[in-house]
Parts: structure tokens; C-alpha cells; sequence
């Protein structure tokens, strides 16, 4: 494979051409949503790019440098933190390494579970069950000119949520989150990318390369704390278009026992649960919030479930009250 | 102890801010390193301790004076605290935003339980953020979390 970007670019753009079909050229006539949501979630991983975004939330925003490429030994990633402590992560694949300058700490995690999980094929097509596909109006952003991309929820059980993709490579410049009024809860959004083969590899590799003899080196990981397979719950009824995505008994801070943890998706949305005996929970009960993240706990005599995620606070208490064990 | 502080609370220079974390290697210092060390790992939900960790950690930041020095309004300082620890914890968490948590009606009624607070949420929410940070289409998705602002009065609004 020539190249990082032009080479995959050039192949993917082809094998979309195909899929579309020879009677919607991207330039004219109406563009298809669906075709649209596969391009730009392919985009987010298999195109090169470069550049600094910023995510804001309610009052707060903070700034990050991103680097990505795909070749042929897989996913290369780096983030480096513009705002608050240095940070830097670099990511192949399911190993990320987080350097911390100020301590000279570099930090090793590997999961066995997919720790960045991309929707399949069939999931976009769920997608376009629960909300309505639509492709908009052209808009330009980071000075790259994009397409908006549409997902409204057809209920009230999860957000809506807007694209603006590069035209070429599908890239999402900017993504926001949108409640039921429309109104952005949650933005991401690149100010400056560079998209393609002239990203700079170098923008790849840690900036403490050859710097970090001498760092302290931890290599504790996650994955003896987590055992994936049957946990003896699920969900009797989950609100609709959520489907399991994984499902663990993994022990977390505070706790003396594993939990069990499920998570689920639409997609878009994911919400976990969380179930524990009564005598290590805590003592909440009910609702609450946190930004954009709602949390319901819901006691039965002998467990505590705890619901949370980026969905509305209807969503999480029904798969709050709605868990069940098996055997029951 | 104060300089480690003003460090998490991104007030120090770069200089100071190296300075107060080689002292963190030196003896006296150690407790208060292998603290801060440990609020990461607690924010993150991925270390193993018994009781409640986070409650024992934040009660000391909260006696901490230049954490807490009101010279700049606290949710940023606690903001830039969190991620700091956090990141210290070597967690891919790039961009933290805290939150209060705002509970719900059922507060308001006497009788019923407490609705959960920001301290008790916080545990479950790093460890659901472990798996679904974000959107799953935006590539830029993964790499910011929500933290709670922890709640540092005991009786709630």
C-alpha cells in the first residue's frame, strides 16, 4: 500500500462509489443520509488526518492536538492536551500510552475488549430505525467545505445528534449533541485539520520519544480486574434499539466485590449498568445528573442496578428498573 | 504538599510544577504523592481499596488551603484538579469536563433515600467511561470524559 492517506482514501472513495451506485454521484442530486452515516463512520477511522479540536460543554471548553492514521499495522493515534496539565496519549490499536510529562510517568494500558468500539454495518442500519437519517445543507468548517448529517431521534429515549462531514473524505469536522429542543448540549469540532497524505508522520510519535529514558514505566493493567462473559443479569425490556454491546464482572474503586457490568448501545447512545449487593452500594437512590450524563439507581431487596450514560433520564431509569436476574 | 497542590490546580509554572513533583520522590513527600497518585486511580474507578477511598481522598484535598484558596471560582480549580489526577492515573483521558450533579425531585421528599450524590456517581461513571467515551461515529469522541465535581457539603440542595 503506497502512502498513508491518499492510498486509503483513494481505495475506500472507490469502494463507496461502488456501494452508492452509479446513479448518485456525490456532486449532484440528493444525497442519501444512510450513505452519508457509513461515510463518515468509516472516515473516523480509516482517514489520515491532523489538527486541533476543541469540546465544549455547558460553560466549560478545552482544546486538545489529534493526529490518526490507518496502515497497514493498524490504527496510529496521537493526543496531546493544549489546556490545563500536559498530557499526551498515543494509541495503536487497543494499546495506549499515556505520557505525563510533569512526573515523567509513562503509563501502559492493553485491553482485551474492544476499548474503542466502532459500529458494524448492521448497527448503522439500526441506527436508521431510531432516528431519522437526513442529509443538509453544505457549511464549512476548519476551511474545509462539509455536508451536515442529521440524526433525529424518532423518540424520546435518546439525543439527536449533527455532523458536518468533509466533503471528500467524510471526516467529521465538527459533531454536536442536541436535545429534544434542538438546543447543543455537547460539541466537538476540529479549528484547524489536515486531511490526507499530507499529514506529517512524525505527528504520530510521542514528543518524549528519546526524552522519557528514566520515566517511571507502569505497566498495571486493567485486565486482570475484568472478566467478560455471563454475569447472571440483563435487561427484561430494553428501551428500544439498545442492544448489548459487552458484559463483565469487573471490580471498581471502593468496592470490596465485583460488579457486574453491562453495556448497551444504540448506536449512538450507550448507557451501562451497573448491579452490586445492597451492602457495599451506596446509599442513593433515584435520579440524578451530571452535565450531559444521566444516573438512576434503583434498589430491588437484595441488589442495586445503576443506569448511566448520554441518554435522557427517562432512558436510564428504565434500564435501571428493568434489570433482571436470569434465574429469576 | 502546597506546591503539589497549586500544581494539580494548573496554577504553577512549568518549573515549579517539575520542581514539586521530583519532591514528591523524596521521603516526607511520598504520602502525599502516593495520595495524589491514587485520587487518579479512584476518579478512574480502576484501583483496589477497601471503604470508601474517594471520600477519605477528597477530604483531604478539601483540607488542602491553596486547592481550595477562593482566588479563583472552585469549579475550575477542582476541573483542573480532577483531570490532573485523572491524567496522573495514566487514564486516556484527555479532555475532562466537571459537573455538579443536580439531583433529582426525589430529593425534596423527607423520607425517601438520598438521591445519588456526584461522590457516589463518580465511581460508576469513570468505569462506564472506560467503554463508552463519547460518540461512537466522532473520532474525537473517545478522548473526552465528564467527572463529577465532587460535592463537598454532606447535606445536599
Amino acid at each position: 500500500m503506497q502512502g498513508w492517506g491518499a492510498g486509503l482514501i483513494g481505495v475506500w472513495v472507490a469502494a463507496t462509489a461502488v456501494v452508492a451506485g452509479a446513479a448518485a454521484p456525490a456532486s449532484s442530486g440528493p444525497v442519501d443520509g444512510m450513505a452519508l452515516l457509513k461515510k463518515v463512520a468509516n472516515a473516523s477511522r480509516q482517514v489520515c488526518f491532523s489538527g486541533t479540536f476543541v469540546y465544549s460543554a455547558g460553560k466549560s471548553a478545552e482544546s486538545a492536538l489529534i493526529a490518526h492514521c490507518l496502515d497497514a499495522g493498524g490504527e496510529h493515534e496521537r493526543v496531546e492536551t493544549l489546556d490545563g496539565p500536559p498530557r499526551e496519549v498515543v494509541r495503536r490499536n487497543d494499546q495506549v500510552t499515556s505520557y505525563l510529562p510533569a512526573i515523567k510517568t509513562i503509563v501502559i494500558e492493553k485491553r482485551k475488549t474492544q476499548r474503542f468500539p466502532l459500529p458494524l454495518p448492521d448497527q448503522l442500519n439500526g441506527i436508521g430505525e431510531h432516528y431519522t437519517i437526513s442529509a443538509g445543507a453544505l457549511d464549512r468548517v476548519a476551511g474545509y467545505e462539509c455536508r451536515w448529517l442529521n440524526l433525529q431521534p424518532k423518540d424520546a429515549l435518546r439525543y439527536g445528534h449533527r455532523f458536518c462531514a468533509e466533503l471528500a473524505s467524510g471526516l467529521p469536522l465538527t459533531g454536536r449533541m442536541v436535545d429534544a429542543r434542538n438546543e447543543v448540549m455537547e460539541q466537538v469540532a476540529f479549528t484547524q485539520v489536515t486531511i490526507g497524505n499530507t499529514v506529517n508522520r512524525d505527528l504520530l510519535r510521542s514528543k518524549y520519544q528519546g526524552k522519557a529514558q528514566g520515566w517511571t514505566v507502569d505497566r498495571s493493567t486493567v485486565v486482570e480486574r475484568e472478566v467478560g462473559g455471563d454475569t447472571g443479569w440483563t435487561v427484561r425490556d430494553a428501551p428500544s434499539g439498545f442492544r448489548k454491546m459487552s458484559e463483565m464482572r469487573r471490580l471498581v474503586q471502593s468496592k470490596p466485590t465485583p460488579v457486574a457490568h453491562l453495556l448497551y448501545s444504540d448506536g449512538l447512545a450507550s448507557v451501562s449498568l451497573f448491579i452490586e449487593p445492597v451492602a457495599q452500594a451506596s446509599s442513593g437512590r433515584g435520579p440524578a445528573s451530571q452535565g450531559n450524563v444521566n444516573v438512576y439507581m434503583h434498589a430491588t431487596p437484595e441488589y442495586v442496578v445503576t443506569a448511566l450514560g448520554k441518554a435522557p433520564a427517562e432512558t436510564v431509569r428504565r434500564f435501571a428498573e428493568s434489570a433482571v436476574e436470569k434465574s429469576r | 504538599m502546597e506546591k503539589i497542590s497549586a500544581y494539580l490546580d494548573g496554577e504553577c509554572a512549568e518549573f515549579e510544577a517539575a520542581q514539586a513533583l521530583r519532591q514528591l520522590h523524596d521521603d516526607p513527600a511520598r504520602e502525599a504523592w502516593s495520595l495524589y497518585h491514587r485520587v487518579g486511580d479512584a476518579l478512574r474507578g480502576d484501583v483496589l481499596t477497601g471503604g470508601d477511598f474517594t471520600a477519605r481522598v477528597m477530604a483531604r484535598l478539601e483540607q488542602e488551603p491553596v486547592a481550595l484558596a477562593p482566588r479563583r471560582s472552585p469549579p475550575r480549580t477542582l476541573r483542573y484538579a480532577m483531570a490532573a489526577a485523572a491524567s496522573l492515573a495514566g487514564v486516556a483521558v484527555v479532555l475532562s469536563i466537571a459537573f455538579q450533579t443536580d439531583s433529582g425531585p426525589a430529593s425534596q421528599i423527607a423520607q425517601t433515600p438520598p438521591t445519588p450524590s456526584a461522590r457516589e456517581v463518580n465511581t460508576l461513571l469513570a468505569a462506564h467511561q472506560d467503554y463508552a467515551v463519547g460518540s461512537t461515529i466522532h473520532p474525537l469522541g473517545a478522548y473526552v470524559r465528564t467527572v463529577a465535581a465532587a460535592d463537598s457539603s454532606p447535606d445536599r440542595r
